[in-house]
């Protein structure tokens, strides 16, 4: 069922907030020197959370009835799958890491 | 409900029609001479390869004029790349998902049309107009595609290798079939989920229902993973990339070959369920309409079309085990290949459960219901033997993978085919077929498909290569020449067959005995509505009380039970009572623009799958890869980042306003959102100019050819978006459109966002990392 506690103005705003505070912080650290793994981890890190917070709040997710995460959840497994399976392939094949 | 049919000019009622039962026709007559036109390549390829270098009989002089009726062998890759093509994606696929999707689903579930019906008239126009660019590729100088319909890369990306226009036309009317069937996919998971009548449980819809849902999921899923990797092709021949080509033809290092065909198999190998999965439903529900039994396993039958439907999603890499992959991967594709035999098994027996102690009328539907199990059966088990990566090593390439998919792909969905035709063309037409006719089409169809497919591996068995133009180069094949002769008349002899289908066809439209609503003593609901059916398919909204199969069962001198009696809980001992009904919608939390979008949106994902994933594959596989932060300007890029955050909280507001009825706040909010829109590509236009002014070229580097690609391709979605904005802003100018059309708008800002959504992912990966 649908959850009933809908998101008010104040909430977007707040949330706009976070998307902002989260880019500079992104850029910040892209400009820090970091190592490339690090550097990698943490980007995606804060990346993923700000898809997060797009999906949960601004498309209205998180006030959806549970079984809507099914319909962006099994194409999102399914493109991770896919690009797993590359990796033998084509990543590893071509850098000879194994 | 509607009940009158509306006064509509020609044009709107025949050419731009919004009636999905049109639509379907419109379908079958293109998908028709389709067929017809990929039937004769395949009758000029035997012929040659029958009779090399000699002139095609009958036709040669027509179609090759200045050669003496001869095929010249550039011409040859032409004619077996466009065969393939046109027989897949603009014969078949039009056929069973447009033609018999559009006309069989609604009238199915009982809805009075499909969910959004402007956009199933768009998506016949889109086929229409690829169409028209198939064709004009025939014409163009140095011809039409010869790289095989596979495209494989460095033969289709490579101007060096294959420069002429009608590879570029070939892969632009692949992209809008690919559009055209991604929005049909949309339209029928919607209209199946949400528009059932009152009353049809899932469990109570046919299975050629189901075989259209799950092909639609295949299609949402997969579909915009070959069309990234088309454009990335596309974008190699015309724009001086090199995601795909490697080696001495590649203007940069990096691209990579083997990708290009794990992008194309991923959505290549659900093609085969894709054009499939309808027919086997077809065939599951005539096999009970004419055994005059309940479809056996009927649950574990749409199980095992589920179960097929997510297996063949992953399973693509038994197309690539030549392909020098690693050993590991394709022993893992191997296994999950065979996996799939199991429910594929399962299938079949419900089949034989259904026909078993049936009281089988042979009609012409039947008939070739039954035809699919045989080919089917064939072609399937023959499968198994190429999932094996150690025997497909010595087999690949030969005419046993011809022959098998043949099978598979041609012989099963052609009976298919007419399976579909023969059993609704009363309703379509309101005439019935005639029947003697169509056993002679069926008996000769049959034998001269199975003789030429059959004979197809057993050459293959020989180790006949495929797409060779001349057998007799080779002195091993010489002892089997005479099969190829063979073929090459049984072919012929199929087409001429088939000339039986056409004019019975042709005929029946005008001369056929009127048919009566229910010509076949079906139970299912729409052979209650009158035939064919009234433009809003019922005068009145059905009520379903049973499944579609109750057959078997003494009700008034008839042998079945129609899925609208009243009665039918009591004579088939179903549960489903008035006071248990259910509402026919089986997202109630989601309404029906949300449905469309998310499905839509479904195919978004998959569609930066391809590109993201292809990236990122790149990055990782290239030796050396330049930080971005020296190249790219990163401040500009994240000052565009804040304005497309700004735009979609403005979205999000007015989403707000328009569920509050704020018409004014609802249009400021949707100006600010276009003007922040199209202050990030204009943004993103100077970047470019600046970046390109300073020698970050698309074709300087892998590293310029993917983040050109990527913003570019996210640049025309923000364009999209913004176009769509555009005409919610003027429509919101009618205060009624604010209040009783805001779900349309929640569902525009759903792509919105994730518009910016997929930015975020960029911007962090592609412009920072």
């Amino acid at each position: 069922m649908m959850n009933q506690k809908q998101p008010t103005i104040k909430s977007y705003l707040g949330i706009f907030g976070w998307l902002v505070v989260l880019t500079v912080i992104e850029i910040v650290a892209a400009n820090l020197g970091l190592p490339k793994l690090a550097l990698a981890i943490f980007l995606v890190g804060t990346a993923l959370a700000k898809v997060l917070l797009i999906a949960l709040y601004f498309m209205h997710l998180k006030f959806e009835s549970g079984l809507i995460w099914w319909i962006p959840g099994i194409p999102m497994a399914l493109a991770v799958f896919f690009v797993l399976m590359l990796f033998p392939d084509i990543v590893y094949h071509l850098t000879n890491k194994y | 409900m509607h009940n009158k049919t509306s006064k509509k000019s020609f044009i709107r009622k025949y050419i731009f029609s919004t009636d999905h039962k049109v639509i379907a026709i419109q379908y079958l007559m293109v998908g028709l001479l389709f067929l017809a036109g990929g039937g004769m390549m395949a009758y000029v390829i035997r012929m040659q390869v029958a009779n090399p270098w000699q002139p095609i009989p009958f036709i040669g002089q027509i179609l090759f004029p200045q050669t003496g009726g001869i095929v010249m062998p550039e011409v040859y890759p032409m004619l077996f790349t466009m065969h393939g093509g046109i027989m897949v994606f603009f014969a078949v696929t039009p056929i069973l998902l447009g033609a018999l999707g559009n006309y069989t689903l609604p009238l199915e579930i009982g809805a009075e049309d499909m969910a959004f019906p402007r956009l199933n008239m768009q998506s016949f126009w889109f086929l229409f107009l690829g169409s028209v660019l198939i064709i004009v590729s025939f014409f163009v100088p140095q011809g039409a595609a010869g790289t095989g319909w596979t495209l494989y890369t460095p033969l289709s990306s490579s101007l060096k290798v294959n420069p002429g226009w009608g590879v570029d036309l070939f892969i632009l009317g692949l992209a809008l079939d690919a559009v055209s069937i991604l929005m049909g996919g949309v339209n029928y998971l919607t209209t199946f989920f949400k528009m059932r009548a009152k009353g049809m449980k899932l469990t109570q819809a046919p299975l050629t229902s189901w075989g259209v849902v799950f092909a639609s999921v295949l299609n949402t899923l997969w579909l915009p993973l070959v069309a990234a990797a088309l454009f990335m092709v596309l974008s190699d021949r015309r724009l001086g990339t090199a995601f795909f080509v490697a080696g001495p033809l590649a203007p940069v290092a990096g691209g990579q070959v083997l990708l290009f065909q794990h992008l194309f198999w991923g959505f290549g190998h659900p093609e085969v369920y894709i054009i499939i999965l309808p027919v086997w439903g077809l065939v599951g529900d005539l096999l009970s309409v004419f055994s005059r039994k309940p479809a056996f396993g009927y649950k574990a039958t749409v199980g095992c079309m589920f179960t097929i439907c997510s297996l063949s999603g992953i399973v693509w890499g038994h197309h690539m085990f030549t392909s020098g992959m690693n050993p590991l991967v394709g022993k893992a594709f191997m296994f999950l290949t065979i996996t799939i035999s199991v429910p594929t098994a399962i299938f079949f027996l419900n089949w034989l459960g259904t026909l078993w102690k049936g009281s089988i009328r042979f009609t012409v539907p039947m008939l070739f219901s039954l035809g699919v199990m045989f080919v089917f059966a064939i072609g399937g088990l023959t499968g198994l033997f190429n999932a094996v990566q150690t025997l497909d090593i010595y087999i690949h390439d030969t005419y046993v993978v011809v022959g098998h998919f043949h099978y598979t792909l041609a012989a099963s969905v052609l009976l298919g085919v007419f399976a579909f035709v023969y059993f609704w063309f009363p309703k379509m037409f309101g005439r019935e077929m005639n029947q003697a006719l169509g056993k002679i089409h069926f008996v000769l169809t049959f034998i001269f498909v199975n003789l030429v497919f059959f004979t197809m591996m057993y050459v293959g068995l020989h180790g006949h290569m495929r797409r060779i133009a001349d057998p007799t180069a080779y002195e091993f094949l010489k002892p089997v020449q005479h099969l190829n002769v063979f073929m090459g008349k049984m072919t012929g002899l199929l087409v001429l067959t088939q000339f039986i289908f056409f004019f019975n066809f042709v005929y029946s439209l005008f001369f056929g005995k009127k048919a009566g609503e229910n010509p076949w003593d079906a139970a299912g609901v729409v052979w209650t509505t009158s035939s064919p059916p009234p433009e809003h398919n019922y005068n009145t909204p059905p009520q379903i009380y049973c499944g579609p199969h109750e057959y078997g069962i003494e009700n008034n001198g008839k042998d079945y039970v129609a899925q609208t009696n009243p009665k039918a809980a009591e004579l088939t001992g179903a549960k489903n009572t008035q006071s248990q009904v259910d509402s026919g919608d089986t997202l109630p939390w989601l309404n029906i623009a949300k449905t469309g979008m998310w499905s839509f949106l479904i195919s978004e994902i998959m569609l930066f799958t391809g590109l993201i994933g292809s990236y990122i594959v790149l990055r990782l596989g290239s030796a050396s890869w330049p930080n971005p932060s020296e190249i790219l300007n990163t401040t500009l890029l994240g000052i565009n980042t804040f304005i497309l955050i700004c735009s979609s909280l403005t979205l999000v507001l007015g989403v707000h306003h328009a569920h509050a009825g704020n018409q004014k706040e609802l249009r400021k909010y949707l100006l600010l959102t276009i003007l922040l829109g199209s202050a990030f590509l204009g943004i993103k236009i100077f970047d470019y100019h600046h970046m390109w002014e300073h020698g970050f070229t698309m074709g300087g580097s892998l590293f310029g050819s993917c983040y050109y690609l990527l913003t570019g391709f996210h640049g025309l979605h923000v364009l999209s978006g913004i176009i769509v904005m555009l005409y919610l802003w003027v429509a919101a100018g009618n205060k009624e459109f604010c209040t009783v059309h805001s779900s349309r708008i929640e569902a525009s800002g759903l792509y919105w966002h994730f518009i910016d959504l997929i930015w975020v992912i960029l911007f962090a990966i592609l412009c920072l990392l």
